[in-house]
């Protein structure tokens, strides 16, 4: 039950990352192609904090947009009926995620073929929680006749590809974050100038 | 550019629903869009527009500026009609060359646009007359009875707050470091999609030196402060049930199961 201060306020600031991410996507992104960064800010904050607080930060990002703040990617970007959308899974999928890569980083050790191999596990785990999820709104929800072939093609194989891109890019990031330092608390300087 | 995006949603104001416990609205806003998910009908629908409507009056906030929030959806709104009138099978209404109108899709559709709209007000009028951090508050005592089963309530909290009080921060740092790079010739306009991405490298990396060092110097505060966690920890506001906010819950949940109660039976 115990997070230290540290890493409370370092949780809060991966889930301000995936707020901002969100946000300056709903701007740039063409409506047609789906693609988000969101998948790399789990990832770092997978590989940055530990188990819990990784998952209290893509929770946080979670409960921010249920509670009606707009900072989900897609419309309409919060409110607690975002449970319905079919995509809501992948969303809890970020915390899963988040937790599995910081689990594997805590039992293995910290290496780039370490980070390598946990951001695919957070990518697969994020699909194991987001693609049933995504079958039972489809199916029970919006009472559509969808069976697993179908659910693979619109939520699975238009992205996987561009997503285990996401982790090597995740932990390439990875490797030159000295992260003992940040979570030790002697991340440099305290000026206030750039 | 984006910071309004957030913090521009709450509307001050001194009315009776601005006053209201941030749990009651949150729980209100969570029947009322149960209930309207659950409408299969346009009574059940028309009813409970009915009570959003004065739901929305009663906020003080004129119905112009919920007008306002709802535009920036009229794509989406288009979109959710449009894909049911001319996709759904059944009786045809209009047949043209390969457009195809049915009863059932205009009823749909109709049905789906409507349900969508009302739903944005419902978000809107939870977000408009409670300020975030008054959320935040509110989130934390409904999630306080799970602290039993191990859910840290108020460790997520703080997380949202904090996280709250970063998305400006990140905006902010980024433009300086944006304008910096540029300061000193970096190109951001020109190059196909994998040249830029490049500079951004220049922009990423230093904006998460900064947020890190922002994020050490909150956590140094904190506890130069004392903080050791929500245990006995006491709050500026705070928040508590009054009369009112029960006359709001029991009136809230009556007239749900009474819509329920109306749509099955008539």
């Amino acid at each position: 039950m115990n997070f230290s201060t540290r890493e409370i306020v370092l949780a809060g600031v991966f889930a301000a990352l995936a707020c901002c991410v969100a946000i300056v996507f709903r701007f740039v992104q063409p409506v047609l192609v789906p693609f988000s960064l969101l998948p790399m800010v789990f990832l770092l904050a997978g590989g940055v904090l530990p188990p819990r607080a990784a998952a209290a930060s893509m929770l946080g990002y979670a409960l921010l947009g249920l509670a009606g703040l707009p900072v989900l990617a897609a419309p309409p970007f919060g409110g607690v009926i975002y449970i319905f959308k079919p995509t809501f899974g992948f969303i809890l999928g970020y915390a899963a995620g988040a937790w599995t890569v910081s689990m594997v980083i805590r039992r293995l050790g910290r290496s780039f073929p370490i980070y390598l191999a946990a951001c695919t596990a957070g990518i697969i785990v994020l699909y194991l929680i987001g693609l049933p999820y995504l079958y039972i709104i489809l199916r029970f929800y919006l009472g559509q006749t969808v069976d697993i072939m179908r659910v693979l093609q619109i939520g699975f194989l238009p992205f996987i590809g561009l997503d285990l891109a996401k982790a090597f890019l995740s932990s390439v990031i990875l490797v030159k974050i000295p992260v003992n330092r940040f979570l030790s608390g002697h991340s440099g300087s305290h000026s206030r100038t750039l | 550019m984006f910071e309004g995006a957030i913090i521009g949603q709450y509307v001050p104001g001194e009315s009776m629903v601005h006053r209201l416990d941030p749990r009651t609205k949150l729980i209100l806003t969570i029947i009322m869009m149960t209930v309207v998910f659950m409408a299969s009908s346009g009574w059940g629908l028309a009813l409970s527009v009915g009570v959003i409507f004065f739901l929305i009056w009663l906020t003080g906030i004129p119905l112009s500026i919920y007008l306002r929030g709802i535009r920036s959806f009229r794509i989406l709104i288009i979109i959710t009609f449009g894909f049911q009138l001319f996709l759904v099978p059944g009786e045809p209404l209009l047949q043209w060359n390969f457009i195809h109108i049915s009863r059932e899709g205009l009823t749909l559709g109709g049905l789906m646009a409507l349900r969508l709209v009302v739903v944005l007000l419902l978000a809107q009028f939870l977000t408009f007359t409670t300020s975030p951090m008054a959320l935040i508050d509110g989130i934390e005592k409904l999630l306080s009875p799970l602290n039993k089963v191990g859910v840290p309530a108020h460790e997520m909290a703080m997380v949202m707050s904090i996280a709250l009080r970063f998305i400006p921060i990140f905006f902010m740092e980024a433009d300086r470091i944006i304008r910096a790079q540029v300061s000193r010739g970096a190109d951001f306009e020109s190059g196909n999609v994998i040249t830029r991405l490049k500079p951004l490298t220049s922009i990423i990396a230093p904006l998460f030196i900064k947020a890190f060092q922002r994020a050490d110097d909150l956590a140094l505060a904190m506890e130069a402060r004392g903080y050791q966690g929500g245990e006995g920890r006491t709050r500026l506001r705070e928040i508590r049930l009054r009369r009112l906010d029960l006359l709001f819950l029991s009136t809230g949940l009556m007239v749900a199961l009474g819509i329920r109660l109306i749509e099955v039976y008539v």
